[in-house]
């Protein structure tokens, strides 16, 4: 059942991700606003309440960054309607200016800020621990540890920060977040979506009232760190005289591997929902008669310093344990855990009896690539080209997005990728201190995330820099939400790219069909002589549609298209299809010949240009104008 | 009771619907299960692998601990076999009979019969011809239900989820045409499971509820 079709339910069990369960506590505590930025892992937290936002008539959106989608929660919690916004850990970096404020000033209602971390970087450029950030400006960190306590976890953190009129964070990483559970749904009330915004000194941070403000701030902080002692979703358990303290999702791991492990009863587990700040007086309770302290959490030391610091503080001599033994890096995993605890037990670690399987066979590594249909690939592969046959000394300075897979062979094409945006901000500044042809390329959506203050720098500042922003219309790599490119976004006008670059004064604007392969071919030369010889940005708006959407929509609507096939009799088994071009539906036979997988094949028709010998034709007749009205 | 089932292949083949109705419908028979999945950028054609634990109160963390898979479903045979560390010789692997070439220039690729050989190191190793057996029904796309199919089966056999809860599922996504092919699909794999699957495979799941 999706998401929506639960809206109207008010019991039963179902099997939910965790972030749909975020979602659904949110509803069920009474949320009327939410505003989110996509990003791995915390894309579906708003997706789902973007699906149900008009079967409940709540106030959804997807915002242009997450600063943004931030500042827009903020402003209904303010004004008495509660709110959220989610993120991916670093777009918290990107809402870090209102976060620090927002706990200054407070709230009116429930405020509720989702992270979404990313141990092991699985779709990630770090693995920053963002509990840090409640440490850091005064706002209290909640982590559930499944679906089935998140969707509860929620619902408590909702009324929490509605009682102390104070920010949350509710923090998740990758396995809470993409880990089905079940869910046991709870009524939703008649959500309040308008609300009265009362005027008052503490909401303008001038000096004088950020002053008050701080005071007001740590008075409320004392309050709150007495709260979290009662707080439901804390418990001790068990009983021993050795104390295993684990926070979020470690309590999963460490429940089942003292059972494994065959100590249940040696030991007491401090299970820990609120890890910042740290329930005092739970903790002191939990060291009685306690003679050692294993902290087991996922990614930094936070809660096992904080538990030091607190017995050190009441004269508590006992030795605490942690990093030491589970280990810093990636996420958290049986054997870490199961190997952590042996240790501190003094219990042995068997290996199972294994009979360990060999493969003696050379495995091909598979990394991500795109799509079967996506529109950069002729793009990367003509640039490539490009490139390699002019000579040209150059850098990519690329961005977040599918297109950072151009990183990948055979393409090779991102030679810096730091953060959201900074393909412009880190060309701009290449393109002044080399002589290189440094080309930006970047993402429609991350575009308007981050990208126009970086593109008024370089034209303001006339930066010899070409941006090539490749225009799928829409956020494809997190799931398809709307950016303000899209142009089938029902009501909302789309805002084109290519008149944003002449708005703010950039003089070489031009838009290509990437499957159109002479042309781009055409307009990069161009650029690169423009740059070159007026010193100043160029911008090339690379547009053609995500192909999944495309295939959605050509399959939604019931229009035939057809999968490609390679004439045996006319390939010359060159390999560009297959090797240089590289669409996944191609593969290579035993005589070096092209063969194309009806599997994989989503009839884009891009690789019949790339064929020297117009080999590669449709496998059967079709309406090629109906269907090329999708691709565009 | 704990059984866990890893499920690998690349990314866009399906993997996650497979493992969600599992999951589903462990729930609806009053289970518990945990599907961790893999989203986001490693889902564009790369290799992905997703958990899916289905046992009782006690199961409390998402992933399978390493080495303790007991039925390993791919539906690729690369990812097959490059995940086989994942389980024990002892336990069962079901594998789509089908290599899909990585897009990377010049690549070598194994051999099928390397790929079998290795495979068949694994005690419960099925081949299937679920790629073949879609398209012959018209649809591309759906292996993953065929090897969700022959999934069921073993699990119905060996009194972990009715064979009805699965279908069930299965019957719930898409309606017209595209259901009608699903429930074809599912019984394909189903029928197939019961012609070939060996009394010992079913008696190891059996083995595991208890
Ligand atoms: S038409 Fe060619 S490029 Fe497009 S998906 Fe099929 S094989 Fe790939
Ligand atoms: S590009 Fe054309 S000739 Fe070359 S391998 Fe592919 S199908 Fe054959």
């Amino acid at each position: 059942m999706s998401f929506s079709s639960l809206a109207r339910l008010s019991g039963g069990r179902h099997f939910l991700l965790g972030n749909e369960a975020i979602a659904r506590g949110a509803l069920e505590a009474g949320l009327g606003v939410a505003a989110a930025y996509p990003g791995t892992p915390s894309s579906e937290i708003v997706e789902s309440l973007m699906s149900v936002k008009d079967i409940l008539g709540i106030y959804v959106e997807w915002s242009v960054n997450e600063k943004v989608a931030f500042e827009t929660a903020y402003a209904a919690a303010i004004a008495g309607v509660k709110s959220l916004t989610a993120m991916k850990h670093v777009g918290l970096n990107v809402a870090a200016d209102p976060f620090m404020s927002a706990a200054y000033t407070g709230v009116e209602e429930s405020f509720v800020i989702v992270t979404a971390d990313d141990p092991s970087m699985h779709s990630s450029q770090n693995e920053q621990d963002n509990r840090w950030f409640g440490v850091h400006a005064f706002v209290p960190v909640f982590e559930p540890y499944d679906a089935t306590e998140a969707k509860d976890l929620t619902k408590a953190v909702f009324e929490f920060s509605s009682r102390f009129k104070h920010p949350v964070l509710l923090r998740t990483t990758t396995r809470v977040s993409h880990t089905r559970g079940y869910v046991d749904l709870g009524p939703i009330p008649e959500p309040k979506v308008k609300g009265k915004f009362n005027k008052e000194d503490r909401y303008v941070v001038v000096p004088a009232n950020a002053r008050r403000n701080k005071q007001r701030l740590l008075q409320k902080w004392k309050e709150i760190s007495k709260a979290v002692n009662e707080f439901p979703f804390n418990s001790i358990q068990g009983d021993g005289k050795s104390l295993i303290v684990a926070s979020g999702l470690a309590y999963g791991y460490v429940r089942e591997a003292v059972k494994y492990l065959g100590v249940e009863d040696k030991v007491k587990i401090l299970k820990l929902a609120t890890t910042y700040p740290l329930p005092r007086d739970l903790l002191l309770k939990s060291v009685e008669d306690v003679e050692n302290v294993l902290v087991v959490e996922e990614l930094d030391p936070l809660v096992e310093k904080e538990v030091k610091s607190i017995l050190y503080d009441e004269g508590v001599k006992i030795p605490v344990r942690g990093k030491d033994l589970v280990g810093m890096e990636f996420e958290l995993t049986h054997y870490r855990v199961r190997k952590a605890i042996a240790e501190f037990m003094g219990v042995r670690l068997l290996s199972t009896d294994s009979t360990p399987l060999t493969v003696d066979v050379k495995l091909p590594p598979r990394p991500p690539t795109f799509c079967p249909g996506c529109p950069y690939r002729p793009f990367f592969f003509e640039l490539r080209r490009f490139l390699t046959q002019e000579k040209l000394p150059y850098i990519i300075s690329g961005d977040i997005g599918c297109y950072s897979l151009a990183y990948n062979p055979p393409y090779n094409l991102q030679d810096v990728t730091i953060e959201m945006g900074s393909s412009i901000g880190v060309g701009g500044g290449l393109s002044v201190v080399t002589e290189d042809v440094v080309i930006a390329t970047i993402g429609d959506s991350t575009f308007y995330h981050a990208g126009l203050p970086p593109l008024v720098n370089a034209v303001w500042l006339r930066k010899p820099l070409i941006t090539v922003v490749l225009d799928n219309e829409v956020t494809a790599m997190t799931g398809h939400q709307p950016a303000p490119s899209s142009r089938r976004d029902g009501n909302l006008q789309p805002i084109l790219i290519e008149e944003v670059a002449r708005g703010i004064g950039v003089k070489f604007v031009e838009v290509v069909d990437p499957f159109d392969i002479k042309k781009v071919r055409e307009v990069l030369k161009k650029a690169v002589e423009y740059v070159k010889t007026n010193r100043e940005p160029a911008v090339v708006v690379v547009r053609r549609r995500c192909a999944l959407e495309v295939v959605r929509d050509l399959t939604r609507a019931g229009v035939k298209y057809v999968t490609f096939k390679v004439l045996e009799d006319k390939c010359i088994g060159c390999g560009i299809c297959y090797d240089w071009f590289s669409c996944p539906a191609i593969t290579s036979l035993s005589n070096r010949k092209a063969s194309i997988d009806p599997e994989l094949c989503v009839g884009c028709a891009a690789c019949v240009q790339v064929c020297p010998t117009k080999a590669i034709v449709p496998s059967e007749e079709y309406d090629q104008e109906e269907v090329e009205k999708y691709w565009r | 009771m704990l059984i866990n089932i890893l499920v690998s292949g690349v990314g866009g083949q399906g993997l996650l619907t497979l493992a969600r109705l599992l999951g589903q419908a462990a729930i609806k028979e009053g289970m518990k299960a945990y599907v961790a999945e893999t989203h986001g950028l490693s889902q564009r054609g790369g290799s992905v692998v997703v958990h899916v634990r289905i046992g009782n109160d006690e199961l409390s963390a998402p992933l399978i601990p390493e080495g303790e898979v007991d039925i390993h479903v791919s539906l690729e045979l690369i990812e097959a076999v490059r995940n086989i560390s994942m389980q024990q010789k002892d336990s069962i692997l079901i594998s789509n009979d089908k290599i899909i070439r990585p897009s990377i220039p010049k690549i070598v690729l194994p051999s099928r019969d390397d790929l079998i050989r290795v495979a068949n190191a694994v005690k419960h190793f099925y081949l299937v011809n679920a790629s073949e057996e879609s398209l012959n029904l018209g649809n591309p796309y759906g292996a993953n239900i065929v090897l969700l199919g022959f999934t069921t089966y073993i699990l119905s056999e060996g009194n972990i989820i009715s064979k009805d809860s699965v279908r069930q599922e299965v019957a719930n996504i898409g309606r017209g045409k595209v259901r009608e092919v699903n429930l074809k699909l599912f019984d394909v794999g189903y029928e197939k499971a019961s012609k070939n699957v060996r009394p010992d495979t079913v008696e190891y799941i059996r083995k595991k509820k208890a």
